[in-house]
Protein backbone atom coordinates (compact mmCIF):
# COMPACT_ATOMS: atom_id res chain seq x y z
CA UNK A 1 0.00 0.00 0.00
CA UNK A 2 1.91 3.40 -1.27
CA UNK A 3 2.19 6.02 1.95
CA UNK A 4 1.29 8.36 -0.61
CA UNK A 5 -2.41 9.64 -0.27
CA UNK A 6 -4.37 10.00 -3.53
CA UNK A 7 -7.09 12.08 -1.85
CA UNK A 8 -6.71 15.23 0.56
CA UNK A 9 -5.88 14.37 3.70
CA UNK A 10 -5.88 17.13 6.08
CA UNK A 11 -4.76 16.81 10.22
CA UNK A 12 -6.29 17.25 12.83
CA UNK A 13 -6.33 17.77 16.45
CA UNK A 14 -9.16 15.57 18.21
CA UNK A 15 -10.24 16.97 21.85
CA UNK A 16 -12.72 15.67 23.86
CA UNK A 17 -14.52 17.04 26.57
CA UNK A 18 -15.23 14.65 29.41
CA UNK A 19 -17.92 16.53 31.85
CA UNK A 20 -19.63 15.23 34.53
CA UNK A 21 -23.17 16.25 34.64
CA UNK A 22 -24.45 14.44 37.68
CA UNK A 23 -27.30 15.67 39.96
CA UNK A 24 -24.26 17.64 41.65
CA UNK A 25 -23.48 19.53 38.80
CA UNK A 26 -26.98 20.95 38.63
CA UNK A 27 -27.74 25.28 38.61
CA UNK A 28 -24.66 27.50 38.47
CA UNK A 29 -22.19 25.22 37.79
CA UNK A 30 -23.72 23.26 34.30
CA UNK A 31 -24.49 27.00 33.50
CA UNK A 32 -21.06 27.95 33.67
CA UNK A 33 -20.25 25.04 31.20
CA UNK A 34 -22.75 26.32 29.28
CA UNK A 35 -21.18 29.40 29.26
CA UNK A 36 -18.06 28.60 28.10
CA UNK A 37 -18.84 26.34 25.30
CA UNK A 38 -19.60 29.55 22.74
CA UNK A 39 -16.37 31.01 24.00
CA UNK A 40 -14.52 27.84 23.30
CA UNK A 41 -16.01 28.03 19.95
CA UNK A 42 -14.46 31.55 19.60
CA UNK A 43 -11.20 30.99 20.25
CA UNK A 44 -10.75 28.15 18.51
CA UNK A 45 -12.36 29.90 15.17
CA UNK A 46 -9.78 33.14 15.98
CA UNK A 47 -6.95 31.17 16.13
CA UNK A 48 -6.07 29.65 12.57
CA UNK A 49 -3.38 27.90 13.73
CA UNK A 50 -5.64 25.79 15.74
CA UNK A 51 -9.12 26.43 14.36
CA UNK A 52 -7.94 24.47 10.89
CA UNK A 53 -7.06 21.43 12.85
CA UNK A 54 -8.65 21.04 16.29
CA UNK A 55 -12.13 18.83 16.37
CA UNK A 56 -13.97 18.61 19.51
CA UNK A 57 -15.94 16.21 20.93
CA UNK A 58 -18.61 16.48 23.93
CA UNK A 59 -19.16 13.48 25.84
CA UNK A 60 -21.72 14.02 28.94
CA UNK A 61 -21.67 11.53 32.16
CA UNK A 62 -23.62 11.00 35.01
CA UNK A 63 -25.64 7.64 35.97
CA UNK A 64 -24.46 6.71 32.73
CA UNK A 65 -22.76 8.75 29.53
CA UNK A 66 -23.39 9.53 26.26
CA UNK A 67 -22.22 11.99 23.26
CA UNK A 68 -23.54 15.01 23.03
CA UNK A 69 -21.42 16.21 20.40
CA UNK A 70 -19.80 14.02 17.72
CA UNK A 71 -15.92 14.94 16.91
CA UNK A 72 -16.55 18.52 14.26
CA UNK A 73 -15.14 21.81 13.40
CA UNK A 74 -16.75 23.81 16.38
CA UNK A 75 -17.33 26.76 14.08
CA UNK A 76 -19.74 24.76 12.21
CA UNK A 77 -21.81 23.37 15.06
CA UNK A 78 -24.44 23.12 16.62
CA UNK A 79 -23.73 23.91 20.38
CA UNK A 80 -25.92 21.47 22.81
CA UNK A 81 -27.03 22.47 25.84
CA UNK A 82 -26.07 20.02 28.77
CA UNK A 83 -28.17 19.26 31.26
CA UNK A 84 -27.03 17.75 35.03
CA UNK A 85 -29.63 15.45 36.92
CA UNK A 86 -29.68 12.02 38.45
CA UNK A 87 -28.05 10.69 41.48
CA UNK A 88 -24.91 8.71 40.19
CA UNK A 89 -21.53 9.70 39.02
CA UNK A 90 -20.52 6.76 36.70
CA UNK A 91 -16.55 7.08 36.12
CA UNK A 92 -16.27 3.56 34.03
CA UNK A 93 -19.34 4.25 31.62
CA UNK A 94 -17.64 7.63 30.89
CA UNK A 95 -14.72 5.47 30.39
CA UNK A 96 -15.88 3.29 27.79
CA UNK A 97 -18.41 5.35 26.03
CA UNK A 98 -15.24 7.53 25.66
CA UNK A 99 -12.85 5.09 24.74
CA UNK A 100 -15.32 4.01 22.01
CA UNK A 101 -16.15 7.60 20.57
CA UNK A 102 -12.09 8.33 20.80
CA UNK A 103 -11.53 5.25 17.94
CA UNK A 104 -14.86 5.35 16.20
CA UNK A 105 -14.90 9.40 15.79
CA UNK A 106 -10.97 9.17 14.63
CA UNK A 107 -11.28 6.35 12.24
CA UNK A 108 -14.97 7.80 10.91
CA UNK A 109 -12.44 11.27 9.52
CA UNK A 110 -11.41 8.25 7.11
CA UNK A 111 -8.21 6.02 6.11
CA UNK A 112 -4.83 7.87 6.09
CA UNK A 113 -6.24 10.98 8.14
CA UNK A 114 -3.00 12.21 10.24
CA UNK A 115 -3.80 13.27 14.03
CA UNK A 116 -2.23 14.72 16.84
CA UNK A 117 -2.61 12.48 19.68
CA UNK A 118 -6.00 12.69 21.49
CA UNK A 119 -6.74 14.81 24.48
CA UNK A 120 -9.45 14.25 26.72
CA UNK A 121 -10.43 17.07 29.39
CA UNK A 122 -12.17 15.43 32.22
CA UNK A 123 -14.28 17.59 34.25
CA UNK A 124 -15.97 16.28 37.68
CA UNK A 125 -17.37 18.32 40.98
CA UNK A 126 -18.16 14.65 42.43
CA UNK A 127 -16.52 11.35 43.30
CA UNK A 128 -16.92 8.17 41.80
CA UNK A 129 -20.68 6.85 43.01
CA UNK A 130 -22.08 4.21 40.26
CA UNK A 131 -25.83 2.96 40.69
CA UNK A 132 -25.82 -0.63 41.63
CA UNK A 133 -26.22 -1.83 38.00
CA UNK A 134 -22.62 -0.14 37.14
CA UNK A 135 -19.23 -1.80 37.86
CA UNK A 136 -17.98 -0.45 41.67
CA UNK A 137 -14.51 0.12 40.44
CA UNK A 138 -13.62 2.30 37.43
CA UNK A 139 -10.07 1.29 37.02
CA UNK A 140 -10.23 -1.63 34.54
CA UNK A 141 -11.95 0.75 32.40
CA UNK A 142 -10.00 3.60 32.58
CA UNK A 143 -7.13 1.26 32.55
CA UNK A 144 -8.13 0.06 28.72
CA UNK A 145 -8.91 4.12 27.97
CA UNK A 146 -4.95 4.84 28.36
CA UNK A 147 -3.71 1.77 27.34
CA UNK A 148 -0.12 2.24 25.82
CA UNK A 149 -0.76 -0.36 23.18
CA UNK A 150 -3.79 1.31 21.95
CA UNK A 151 -3.10 3.38 18.99
CA UNK A 152 -5.59 5.81 19.61
CA UNK A 153 -4.97 6.37 23.34
CA UNK A 154 -5.30 9.79 24.46
CA UNK A 155 -3.62 12.40 27.26
CA UNK A 156 -6.27 12.86 29.71
CA UNK A 157 -5.84 15.67 31.60
CA UNK A 158 -8.20 15.76 34.70
CA UNK A 159 -9.87 18.64 36.60
CA UNK A 160 -11.98 18.13 40.16
CA UNK A 161 -13.37 20.83 41.89
CA UNK A 162 -16.34 20.73 44.72
CA UNK A 163 -16.75 17.59 46.11
CA UNK A 164 -14.75 15.89 43.97
CA UNK A 165 -11.86 13.27 45.41
CA UNK A 166 -8.00 14.90 44.65
CA UNK A 167 -6.95 10.75 44.57
CA UNK A 168 -9.51 9.80 42.00
CA UNK A 169 -8.23 13.02 40.04
CA UNK A 170 -4.80 11.94 40.22
CA UNK A 171 -5.32 8.50 39.32
CA UNK A 172 -7.66 9.30 36.30
CA UNK A 173 -5.23 12.25 34.80
CA UNK A 174 -2.28 10.41 32.30
CA UNK A 175 0.63 13.87 33.31
CA UNK A 176 -1.64 17.18 34.96
CA UNK A 177 -4.23 16.58 37.21
CA UNK A 178 -5.40 20.19 39.30
CA UNK A 179 -7.74 21.26 41.36
CA UNK A 180 -9.79 24.05 41.49
CA UNK A 181 -9.23 26.38 44.58
CA UNK A 182 -12.05 28.54 44.27
CA UNK A 183 -15.22 27.19 46.15
CA UNK A 184 -17.18 29.04 44.05
CA UNK A 185 -18.49 26.34 41.13
CA UNK A 186 -18.86 28.98 38.96
CA UNK A 187 -15.23 30.56 39.40
CA UNK A 188 -13.67 26.74 39.10
CA UNK A 189 -15.91 25.75 36.08
CA UNK A 190 -14.45 29.49 34.15
CA UNK A 191 -10.83 28.76 35.18
CA UNK A 192 -10.53 25.28 34.05
CA UNK A 193 -12.41 26.46 30.85
CA UNK A 194 -9.61 29.04 30.22
CA UNK A 195 -7.10 26.83 30.98
CA UNK A 196 -8.75 24.05 28.39
CA UNK A 197 -8.65 26.99 25.81
CA UNK A 198 -5.00 27.79 26.05
CA UNK A 199 -3.68 24.49 26.36
CA UNK A 200 -5.65 23.54 23.04
CA UNK A 201 -3.78 26.39 21.98
CA UNK A 202 -0.59 25.82 22.26
CA UNK A 203 -0.43 21.85 22.09
CA UNK A 204 -0.05 21.64 18.31
CA UNK A 205 3.37 22.45 18.36
CA UNK A 206 5.95 19.63 17.95
CA UNK A 207 7.27 17.61 21.67
CA UNK A 208 8.93 15.09 23.17
CA UNK A 209 7.38 11.76 23.78
CA UNK A 210 8.58 12.36 27.72
CA UNK A 211 5.86 15.47 27.39
CA UNK A 212 3.20 13.32 26.30
CA UNK A 213 2.66 16.09 23.22
CA UNK A 214 1.17 18.41 25.88
CA UNK A 215 1.57 21.78 27.22
CA UNK A 216 -0.94 22.54 30.06
CA UNK A 217 -0.82 25.95 31.81
CA UNK A 218 -3.26 26.60 34.16
CA UNK A 219 -4.68 30.17 33.42
CA UNK A 220 -4.05 31.39 36.53
CA UNK A 221 -1.58 29.00 38.69
CA UNK A 222 -3.01 30.81 42.23
CA UNK A 223 -6.51 29.59 41.30
CA UNK A 224 -5.38 25.80 41.08
CA UNK A 225 -3.83 23.11 43.62
CA UNK A 226 -1.54 21.11 40.94
CA UNK A 227 -1.88 17.03 41.79
CA UNK A 228 0.98 15.16 41.42
CA UNK A 229 0.37 12.58 38.97
CA UNK A 230 2.07 9.16 39.31
CA UNK A 231 2.99 7.13 35.87
CA UNK A 232 3.81 3.54 35.20
CA UNK A 233 6.84 2.94 33.55
CA UNK A 234 7.02 1.15 30.18
CA UNK B 1 0.11 44.60 11.22
CA UNK B 2 -2.48 42.54 9.85
CA UNK B 3 -2.22 41.21 6.46
CA UNK B 4 -5.36 41.55 4.31
CA UNK B 5 -7.98 38.74 4.93
CA UNK B 6 -7.87 36.62 2.61
CA UNK B 7 -12.05 36.11 1.24
CA UNK B 8 -12.92 32.83 2.32
CA UNK B 9 -15.64 30.47 0.14
CA UNK B 10 -19.39 29.97 2.05
CA UNK B 11 -19.27 26.69 1.10
CA UNK B 12 -21.14 25.36 4.12
CA UNK B 13 -22.07 21.60 3.88
CA UNK B 14 -20.11 19.29 5.65
CA UNK B 15 -16.72 20.77 6.02
CA UNK B 16 -15.79 18.02 8.36
CA UNK B 17 -15.42 15.10 6.31
CA UNK B 18 -12.61 14.05 4.51
CA UNK B 19 -14.49 13.59 1.30
CA UNK B 20 -14.53 17.21 0.64
CA UNK B 21 -13.64 18.46 -2.56
CA UNK B 22 -10.16 20.76 -2.29
CA UNK B 23 -10.34 24.06 -3.32
CA UNK B 24 -7.26 24.04 -5.15
CA UNK B 25 -6.24 27.74 -7.01
CA UNK B 26 -4.09 29.96 -7.91
CA UNK B 27 -4.28 32.92 -6.51
CA UNK B 28 -2.62 35.92 -8.37
CA UNK B 29 -3.29 39.41 -6.55
CA UNK B 30 -1.47 41.72 -8.84
CA UNK B 31 0.29 44.41 -6.83
CA UNK B 32 -1.48 42.79 -3.45
CA UNK B 33 -2.58 45.99 -1.83
CA UNK B 34 -5.84 46.07 -0.33
CA UNK B 35 -8.32 48.88 0.76
CA UNK B 36 -6.93 51.18 3.87
CA UNK B 37 -8.86 50.52 6.57
CA UNK B 38 -11.21 52.93 8.26
CA UNK B 39 -8.77 53.51 11.66
CA UNK B 40 -6.27 54.94 9.29
CA UNK B 41 -3.81 51.90 9.92
CA UNK B 42 -1.88 51.03 6.74
CA UNK B 43 -1.76 46.96 6.50
CA UNK B 44 1.24 45.26 5.31
CA UNK B 45 0.17 43.65 1.70
CA UNK B 46 1.01 40.12 0.94
CA UNK B 47 3.09 39.55 -1.79
CA UNK B 48 0.88 38.17 -4.42
CA UNK B 49 2.02 34.48 -5.23
CA UNK B 50 1.12 31.47 -7.52
CA UNK B 51 1.54 29.35 -5.18
CA UNK B 52 -1.64 26.99 -4.74
CA UNK B 53 -4.11 27.36 -1.85
CA UNK B 54 -5.34 24.00 -0.71
CA UNK B 55 -8.28 22.93 1.24
CA UNK B 56 -10.44 25.62 2.86
CA UNK B 57 -8.15 28.01 5.22
CA UNK B 58 -9.02 30.39 7.64
CA UNK B 59 -8.02 34.35 7.26
CA UNK B 60 -6.28 36.35 9.68
CA UNK B 61 -3.27 35.04 10.36
CA UNK B 62 -0.70 37.64 11.75
CA UNK B 63 2.90 37.82 10.36
CA UNK B 64 4.91 38.64 13.97
CA UNK B 65 8.77 38.21 14.42
CA UNK B 66 10.31 37.13 17.14
CA UNK B 67 11.60 39.84 18.87
CA UNK B 68 13.69 39.05 22.14
CA UNK B 69 15.15 36.78 20.64
CA UNK B 70 18.58 37.49 18.95
CA UNK B 71 19.10 33.86 17.75
CA UNK B 72 16.15 33.46 15.58
CA UNK B 73 16.44 32.33 12.15
CA UNK B 74 15.48 34.60 9.10
CA UNK B 75 11.67 34.22 7.85
CA UNK B 76 13.04 32.80 4.89
CA UNK B 77 16.23 31.28 3.27
CA UNK B 78 16.72 30.50 -0.06
CA UNK B 79 19.81 29.20 -2.11
CA UNK B 80 19.69 27.45 -6.04
CA UNK B 81 22.82 27.11 -8.21
CA UNK B 82 25.26 24.91 -9.26
CA UNK B 83 27.56 23.26 -6.30
CA UNK B 84 29.97 21.78 -8.52
CA UNK B 85 30.53 21.22 -12.33
CA UNK B 86 27.75 18.82 -12.84
CA UNK B 87 25.44 19.10 -9.56
CA UNK B 88 22.99 21.71 -9.14
CA UNK B 89 21.60 21.96 -5.64
CA UNK B 90 18.44 24.40 -4.65
CA UNK B 91 16.84 25.34 -1.28
CA UNK B 92 14.48 27.19 0.92
CA UNK B 93 13.51 26.90 4.19
CA UNK B 94 10.39 29.44 5.21
CA UNK B 95 9.17 29.99 8.82
CA UNK B 96 5.50 28.19 9.67
CA UNK B 97 2.43 30.42 9.93
CA UNK B 98 2.28 28.70 13.49
CA UNK B 99 5.82 30.08 14.72
CA UNK B 100 4.76 33.87 12.42
CA UNK B 101 1.01 33.63 14.48
CA UNK B 102 3.12 33.20 17.47
CA UNK B 103 5.92 35.65 17.17
CA UNK B 104 8.32 32.54 17.74
CA UNK B 105 11.58 31.58 15.51
CA UNK B 106 11.50 29.03 12.86
CA UNK B 107 13.62 26.20 13.89
CA UNK B 108 14.60 24.66 10.33
CA UNK B 109 17.58 24.66 8.07
CA UNK B 110 19.76 23.44 5.24
CA UNK B 111 22.87 23.03 4.51
CA UNK B 112 24.92 22.12 1.69
CA UNK B 113 28.92 21.40 1.28
CA UNK B 114 31.22 19.78 -1.38
CA UNK B 115 34.26 18.36 -1.00
CA UNK B 116 37.55 19.73 -2.00
CA UNK B 117 38.70 16.59 -2.64
CA UNK B 118 36.71 14.06 -2.03
CA UNK B 119 34.71 14.15 -4.96
CA UNK B 120 31.56 14.26 -2.75
CA UNK B 121 28.69 16.64 -2.34
CA UNK B 122 26.57 16.32 0.60
CA UNK B 123 23.18 18.26 1.44
CA UNK B 124 20.75 18.40 5.02
CA UNK B 125 17.65 19.59 6.69
CA UNK B 126 17.50 19.85 10.02
CA UNK B 127 14.60 20.59 11.70
CA UNK B 128 14.58 21.85 15.58
CA UNK B 129 12.21 20.51 18.60
CA UNK B 130 9.04 22.37 19.08
CA UNK B 131 9.42 22.41 22.62
CA UNK B 132 12.57 24.48 22.54
CA UNK B 133 11.72 27.71 21.23
CA UNK B 134 14.21 29.65 22.25
CA UNK B 135 17.75 27.45 21.60
CA UNK B 136 16.63 24.32 18.91
CA UNK B 137 16.91 26.48 15.98
CA UNK B 138 20.37 27.07 17.18
CA UNK B 139 20.76 22.96 17.45
CA UNK B 140 19.10 22.65 13.81
CA UNK B 141 21.53 24.91 12.06
CA UNK B 142 24.49 23.53 13.59
CA UNK B 143 23.94 19.85 13.07
CA UNK B 144 23.70 20.55 9.61
CA UNK B 145 25.96 22.38 8.74
CA UNK B 146 28.26 20.30 10.84
CA UNK B 147 27.24 16.78 8.96
CA UNK B 148 27.80 18.42 5.76
CA UNK B 149 31.34 19.10 6.97
CA UNK B 150 32.12 15.76 8.14
CA UNK B 151 30.53 14.23 4.98
CA UNK B 152 32.53 15.45 2.26
CA UNK B 153 35.71 16.62 4.45
CA UNK B 154 37.10 12.99 5.38
CA UNK B 155 38.20 10.23 3.15
CA UNK B 156 35.60 8.89 1.60
CA UNK B 157 35.28 4.42 1.20
CA UNK B 158 36.76 3.12 -1.63
CA UNK B 159 33.61 0.75 -1.75
CA UNK B 160 29.95 2.27 -2.28
CA UNK B 161 28.81 -0.59 0.32
CA UNK B 162 31.32 1.19 3.06
CA UNK B 163 29.28 4.35 2.76
CA UNK B 164 26.21 3.68 5.50
CA UNK B 165 29.16 2.66 8.28
CA UNK B 166 31.12 5.89 6.75
CA UNK B 167 27.65 7.77 7.37
CA UNK B 168 27.57 6.38 10.79
CA UNK B 169 30.69 7.82 12.04
CA UNK B 170 30.34 10.89 10.78
CA UNK B 171 27.27 11.06 12.88
CA UNK B 172 28.77 9.65 15.72
CA UNK B 173 31.25 12.90 15.01
CA UNK B 174 28.29 15.45 14.59
CA UNK B 175 26.82 14.12 17.87
CA UNK B 176 29.97 14.54 19.93
CA UNK B 177 30.73 18.09 18.10
CA UNK B 178 26.81 19.13 19.10
CA UNK B 179 27.86 18.25 22.92
CA UNK B 180 30.67 20.04 23.11
CA UNK B 181 29.32 23.24 21.42
CA UNK B 182 26.72 23.13 23.95
CA UNK B 183 29.10 22.13 26.71
CA UNK B 184 31.49 25.50 25.85
CA UNK B 185 28.96 27.73 24.45
CA UNK B 186 26.11 27.21 25.85
CA UNK B 187 27.00 25.76 29.40
CA UNK B 188 23.24 27.05 31.49
CA UNK B 189 21.38 24.32 28.84
CA UNK B 190 21.37 21.19 28.60
CA UNK B 191 22.12 18.84 25.11
CA UNK B 192 18.24 18.35 24.80
CA UNK B 193 18.00 22.22 24.30
CA UNK B 194 20.01 21.68 21.23
CA UNK B 195 17.25 18.89 20.14
CA UNK B 196 17.24 18.30 16.02
CA UNK B 197 16.17 15.94 13.83
CA UNK B 198 17.85 15.05 10.13
CA UNK B 199 17.97 14.53 6.64
CA UNK B 200 20.95 13.94 4.53
CA UNK B 201 21.91 12.79 1.24
CA UNK B 202 25.45 12.49 -0.03
CA UNK B 203 26.55 11.61 -3.57
CA UNK B 204 29.78 11.67 -5.64
CA UNK B 205 30.37 13.81 -8.37
CA UNK B 206 30.51 12.18 -11.78
CA UNK B 207 33.54 10.31 -12.37
CA UNK B 208 33.81 9.27 -8.86
CA UNK B 209 34.43 5.24 -8.47
CA UNK B 210 30.82 5.96 -6.49
CA UNK B 211 29.09 7.26 -9.06
CA UNK B 212 25.15 6.38 -9.74
CA UNK B 213 24.81 5.82 -6.13
CA UNK B 214 23.59 7.77 -3.49
CA UNK B 215 23.49 7.20 0.42
CA UNK B 216 20.36 9.08 1.97
CA UNK B 217 20.28 9.39 5.92
CA UNK B 218 17.60 10.61 8.69
CA UNK B 219 17.69 10.83 12.64
CA UNK B 220 13.68 11.55 13.30
CA UNK B 221 11.10 12.31 11.11
CA UNK B 222 12.95 14.14 8.35
CA UNK B 223 12.04 12.92 4.73
CA UNK B 224 13.73 11.88 1.73
CA UNK B 225 12.57 11.50 -1.67
CA UNK B 226 12.72 10.57 -5.27
CA UNK B 227 11.73 12.20 -8.06
CA UNK B 228 11.57 10.31 -11.16
CA UNK B 229 10.00 11.66 -14.63
CA UNK B 230 6.35 11.88 -13.13
CA UNK B 231 6.47 9.62 -10.16
CA UNK B 232 6.96 10.48 -6.28
CA UNK B 233 8.80 7.83 -4.00
CA UNK B 234 9.94 7.74 -0.44
CA UNK B 235 13.48 6.76 0.18
CA UNK B 236 12.29 5.70 4.59
CA UNK B 237 8.89 4.51 5.21
CA UNK B 238 6.63 7.13 6.31
CA UNK B 239 6.63 8.15 9.78
CA UNK B 240 3.20 6.47 11.62
CA UNK B 241 1.42 7.55 15.20
CA UNK B 242 0.63 10.73 16.26
CA UNK B 243 1.61 14.07 14.68
CA UNK B 244 3.07 15.67 17.48
CA UNK B 245 4.81 13.02 19.16
CA UNK B 246 8.83 13.06 18.63
CA UNK B 247 10.94 9.92 18.77
CA UNK B 248 14.71 10.68 17.36
CA UNK B 249 16.64 13.43 17.33
CA UNK B 250 20.34 14.68 17.78
CA UNK B 251 22.35 14.52 20.36
CA UNK B 252 21.44 11.55 21.29
CA UNK B 253 23.05 8.57 23.93
CA UNK B 254 22.33 6.05 21.00
CA UNK B 255 23.41 7.21 17.58
CA UNK B 256 23.63 3.71 16.36
CA UNK B 257 19.65 2.81 17.09
CA UNK B 258 19.07 6.91 15.86
CA UNK B 259 20.73 6.48 12.45
CA UNK B 260 18.24 5.30 9.49
CA UNK B 261 20.26 4.96 5.98
CA UNK B 262 19.43 4.09 2.31
CA UNK B 263 21.76 3.55 -0.43
CA UNK B 264 19.82 4.36 -3.78
CA UNK B 265 20.49 4.17 -7.71
CA UNK B 266 20.48 7.73 -9.22
CA UNK B 267 19.86 6.05 -12.84
CA UNK B 268 16.44 7.32 -14.34
CA UNK B 269 16.21 10.18 -10.94
CA UNK B 270 15.56 13.31 -12.43
CA UNK B 271 15.81 14.89 -8.39
CA UNK B 272 16.58 13.82 -4.82
CA UNK B 273 14.19 16.28 -2.26
CA UNK B 274 14.93 16.67 1.39
CA UNK B 275 12.60 17.88 3.41
CA UNK B 276 11.72 18.31 7.15
CA UNK B 277 8.45 16.85 8.64
CA UNK B 278 5.94 19.44 8.28
CA UNK B 279 6.26 19.72 4.32
CA UNK B 280 6.37 16.00 4.13
CA UNK B 281 3.41 15.24 5.49
CA UNK B 282 1.63 17.92 3.24
CA UNK B 283 3.50 16.01 0.07
CA UNK B 284 2.10 12.54 1.64
CA UNK B 285 -1.55 14.28 2.48
CA UNK B 286 -1.87 15.87 -0.79
CA UNK B 287 -2.44 14.85 -4.58
CA UNK B 288 -2.39 18.70 -5.61
CA UNK B 289 0.77 19.77 -3.77
CA UNK B 290 2.72 16.94 -4.87
CA UNK B 291 1.86 18.04 -8.87
CA UNK B 292 2.79 21.59 -8.31
CA UNK B 293 6.23 20.89 -6.35
CA UNK B 294 6.88 17.88 -8.95
CA UNK B 295 6.18 21.07 -11.69
CA UNK B 296 8.59 23.55 -10.13
CA UNK B 297 11.34 20.86 -9.24
CA UNK B 298 11.19 19.76 -12.88
CA UNK B 299 13.86 21.25 -14.04
CA UNK B 300 17.38 22.75 -11.66
CA UNK B 301 15.89 26.22 -10.31
CA UNK B 302 16.98 29.09 -8.43
CA UNK B 303 16.62 30.29 -4.76
CA UNK B 304 13.22 32.09 -5.73
CA UNK B 305 11.63 29.36 -7.41
CA UNK B 306 12.43 27.40 -4.08
CA UNK B 307 10.74 30.04 -2.21
CA UNK B 308 7.01 30.46 -4.30
CA UNK B 309 7.34 26.49 -4.85
CA UNK B 310 6.93 26.33 -0.79
CA UNK B 311 4.16 29.51 -0.56
CA UNK B 312 1.61 27.31 -0.99
CA UNK B 313 -1.39 27.44 1.41
CA UNK B 314 -3.09 24.41 3.12
CA UNK B 315 -5.63 23.89 5.47
CA UNK B 316 -3.98 22.68 9.01
CA UNK B 317 -0.34 23.48 7.51
CA UNK B 318 1.40 25.36 9.65
CA UNK B 319 4.91 24.23 10.22
CA UNK B 320 8.03 25.50 9.32
CA UNK B 321 8.84 24.18 5.51
CA UNK B 322 12.24 23.19 4.52
CA UNK B 323 13.52 21.84 1.59
CA UNK B 324 16.73 20.76 -0.20
CA UNK B 325 17.09 19.11 -3.55
CA UNK B 326 19.73 18.01 -6.01
CA UNK B 327 19.66 17.57 -9.55
CA UNK B 328 22.51 15.28 -10.26
CA UNK B 329 24.31 15.34 -13.63
CA UNK B 330 25.37 11.73 -14.52
CA UNK B 331 24.89 10.19 -17.79
CA UNK B 332 21.48 8.08 -16.64
CA UNK B 333 20.06 10.70 -15.31
CA UNK B 334 17.53 13.22 -17.23
CA UNK B 335 19.54 16.59 -16.47
CA UNK B 336 22.41 16.36 -19.01
CA UNK B 337 25.64 18.36 -18.79
CA UNK B 338 24.34 20.89 -21.78
CA UNK B 339 21.05 21.43 -19.75
CA UNK B 340 23.42 22.76 -17.32
CA UNK B 341 25.81 24.64 -18.89
CA UNK B 342 22.85 26.43 -20.67
CA UNK B 343 22.17 27.75 -16.87
CA UNK B 344 25.32 29.10 -16.33
CA UNK B 345 26.07 33.15 -16.60
CA UNK B 346 25.81 35.87 -14.06
CA UNK B 347 21.64 36.00 -14.10
CA UNK B 348 19.49 33.41 -13.00
CA UNK B 349 17.82 31.12 -14.99
CA UNK B 350 13.95 32.32 -15.46
CA UNK B 351 11.39 29.28 -15.01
Amino acid sequence: MSDFETEEAFPIFPVFLLVDVSGSMSGSAIDAVNTFLPELKEAIRSDPTVGEIARIAIIAFGEGARSELALCDLAYADLPTLRAEGAYTDFTAAFDVTKREIEDEIRGLGRGTKFHRPVVFFISDGQFNPPASAPSDWNGAHDALVDKNWKFRPEIVAFGFGEANQSEIQRIATRHAFFANDDDPVAAVREIMKTIIGTIKVTTRSLREDQGGLIVRPSDPNRFTVLPVQTVDD
Amino acid sequence: MRLRRRRQDESGGNLESHLETPRISSESEGNGLSELPADGSTPAAETARTAPVIGEVQGGLDVRLDAHNAFRLPSMAADGGLLTSQVWVAAASLTGLGHSYHGTTGQDSYAFAAGRESGMVAIAVSDGLGSKTHTAQIGAVLVSRIVCDLLTGARIPSDASELPAFASECLHKANRQLREYRSHYMVKFADEDLSSTLAFCLLPETGSVLSGEALIGRVGDCAAFTLSEDEWANVFPRETGPLNVLTRCLPTNDVDNALETARIHMAGLRAIVLTTDGLAEDIYNSPALRGWLRDCWSEPCDGFKMVEALRYRRRGSHDDRTAAVVWPSHPEVGISGDELEKNRGVDPPTR
